[in-house]
């Protein structure tokens, strides 16, 4: 199967998967599950380390720090949890290139990437489990586009990679709410804690089909110029090919505080790494977040 | 209520998720190695390997990279300073002949430096004193009439300048009514190819295709992609349609020798000069493990009867040269004065 056809299979699934939760479906939900629906808007914003490597311009690794904002949508029912969003994220990095007594070379990059995903989770073996533990599998589609620039690289300073992962994901939530309020008396003054709604998450997605756009052989290429009107983008893309290889993991630990109104937040420690062979030279990337995330009942 | 059996439950998943967690975002153990490394053989081996896989005048400059690596490895030490590590590295890359090919270290540049090889064949005093003594810079262009009226100059540095169609406009506005322009490109050492095609259409009345680009595609030295087309289109707008002359010598390099190749299927401009330096390839960008920078060359640039001589040089339609024992007089902006005017 070439590249192109895995590319479309996977737009494919990716649809269907959506399509087995639009609204049409949910119509026909009994009335009951019908109340129990709950939709959220839960934009977030993240602190991250990341670190990466191409290695088709650079045997040494990048590490570096950066930030996210991301919109976030979560329709809820009884029977599936549907998450679709968007991320922005943008980070600065430096090589680590061995210490030099005589002059040391400082070279830097900037990454941006662009995410957009659509998750899907099922819940699973409920009459099985103890009340405070709710587990839940599914499917995830993650598009990440990275733009990365370091001028010491010359022609070359400009890196572009684009991933599709349709990938398999799971949650086990626990319930650490506080159903009754109690009291600590502490001698001098007495300590109410009040019930509260909160749960402790912890979430994978695992890469089943990876999909990758990576430079041509020699990362750099002139193809068909066309004057003044070749496009900028095609001297950039032009030679780049999809791979379908490599692999791409996230997890997420994750804090979630609901207020009696429906409205929250939530803390996250979130891990995504992708390893991207493309056809001739490896580029991989690991980032590591602590993302706040507010969640706006909207319904 | 949580009752005990259930706390006791939490913890364990809380215990078996922290373990997951750790265990799954440790991703260096699934990564490849990062090498940093000062060792000047690890370094060598690096670049040397680097430009076996990618550079792309092995065959044209008839280069035997092997007897290359064995001329310099012998000269590694594993005590040896910095200084003597590039000037190992950077000896090694000048053996490939090419100006696109250098060694960038925080402490120095490597250069092959033809136009210093070679007889220098400009000097701007001679132009701006008794050429044109009040001549108008408009962006990065000098220009103006030369004596007697009836041709144009215009000086462009180098292809780095960024320019404008309004630049553009303005000039070739002025000089409409001359018999011809000439455009001085000596010791225009390159830049952005962007601007190549920005002048030339200037002076194409038609969609012309002037050249062809390979690219290297794989670790023979012969290895390269099919032919993809260079065309110039023409500009909709304010053009120049009289004759023009491109003055050229060895310090017109990369982004000049395009131009001067384009030039070769444009039947109303010629070159006036000497060759041009070269530089037909693109040139990429790395890193070593050190954190040193190399950039090389890997495409070639072929003419519309794809024949590879760029590289070493776009030669003149007209070839003259400067004479140093004179420099009231440019030789040749003479003779590209006398060429237009026939």
């Amino acid at each position: 199967m070439t590249p192109k056809k895995i590319l479309y299979l996977m737009l494919f699934m990716a649809a269907a998967i959506h399509l087995s939760t639009s609204p049409i479906q949910a119509q026909t939900e009994i009335p009951n599950q019908k109340a129990n629906k709950k939709v959220d808007f839960q934009p977030s914003v993240s602190a991250s380390i990341f670190h990466f490597s191409d290695f088709a311009t650079s045997p040494l690794n990048y590490l570096g720090f950066g930030g996210s904002g991301a919109a976030n949508w979560k329709w809820q029912t009884p029977k599936r949890q549907h998450f679709l969003g968007i991320d922005f994220f943008s980070g600065m990095a430096v090589a680590n290139a061995p210490l030099s007594s005589y002059f040391q070379p400082n070279n830097s990059s900037t990454v941006t990437s662009f995410s957009i995903y659509d998750k899907h989770l099922f819940p699973i073996l409920k009459p099985k489990l103890p009340d405070f533990l709710r587990l839940h599998v599914g499917g995830k589609f993650l598009s990440t586009s990275y733009f990365r620039s370091n001028n010491s690289f010359q022609n070359n300073g400009t890196g572009f990679e684009s991933l599709l992962n349709l990938m398999l994901s799971g949650k086990a939530t626990v319930d650490i709410s506080r159903k009754e309020a109690w009291t600590l008396d502490l001698f001098l003054f007495e300590k109410t804690f009040k019930p509260k709604e909160r749960y402790l998450s912890f979430g994978f997605d695992a890469g089943i089909i990876n999909m990758n756009l990576r430079p041509s052989y020699s990362y750099l290429s002139m193809l068909e110029f066309n004057g003044s009107e070749t496009s900028p983008i095609s001297l950039l893309l032009g030679d780049h090919s999809w791979s379908l290889n490599g692999w791409r993991m996230n997890t997420c630990f994750e804090y979630t505080r609901y207020r009696k109104n429906g409205n929250g937040y939530k803390w996250a420690y979130v891990w995504d790494a992708a390893y991207v062979p493309g056809k001739f030279e490896n580029f991989q990337i690991a980032t590591h977040s602590l993302r706040y995330t507010l969640i706006v009942n909207l319904k | 209520m949580i009752n005990k059996t259930n706390k006791k439950n939490t913890a364990k998943i809380l215990i078996i998720s922290i373990i997951a967690l750790l265990t799954t975002s440790c991703e260096l153990i699934m990564f490849d190695r990062a090498n940093p490394s000062t060792d000047p053989h690890e370094n060598f081996n690096y670049l040397w390997n680097e430009i076996d896989k990618k550079y792309s005048y092995f065959e044209y400059k008839n280069l035997d990279w092997d007897a290359v690596k064995s001329k310099y490895e012998v000269q590694l030490r594993d005590s040896m300073s910095d200084e003597e590590l590039f000037d190992v590295l950077a000896n090694m890359m000048i053996e490939l002949r090419d100006d696109h090919s250098n060694l960038i270290a925080p402490f120095n540049i490597s250069r092959y430096n033809l136009p210093m090889k070679k007889p220098a064949n400009f000097n701007m005093r001679t132009i701006k004193e008794f050429y044109l003594p009040n001549g108008r810079s408009t962006g990065a262009f000098f220009h103006d009439f030369l004596p007697g009226g009836d041709i144009a100059y215009i000086r462009y540095s180098s292809f780095s300048n960024g320019i404008t169609n309004q630049q553009l406009d303005h000039i070739i506005n002025r000089y409409s009514n001359t018999k011809g322009l000439i455009i001085d490109l000596r010791e225009n050492g390159g830049g952005s190819i962007n601007n190549v095609p920005m002048i030339l259409e200037r002076f194409v009345h038609e969609k012309t295709q002037v050249g062809y680009f390979i690219n290297r595609n794989g670790e023979g030295h012969d290895d390269f992609s099919e032919p993809y087309n260079f065309y110039l289109n023409s500009y909709d707008s304010i053009r120049y349609m009289q004759p023009v002359a491109v003055l050229t010598d060895r310090g017109s390099y990369s982004a000049t020798t395009m131009f001067s190749l384009a030039t070769k299927a444009l039947d109303n401009i010629i070159l006036v000069g000497d060759t041009t330096g070269g530089g037909g390839g693109l040139p990429n960008g790395g890193e070593l493990p050190n954190g040193w920078n190399y950039r090389f060359s890997i495409t070639q640039l072929l003419d519309m009867n794809k024949q590879n001589f760029a590289e070493a040089g776009v030669p003149p339609d007209v070839t003259a040269s400067f004479d140093w024992s004179d420099i009231t007089k440019d030789e040749i902006l003479e003779r590209a004065m006398e060429e237009l005017r026939k």
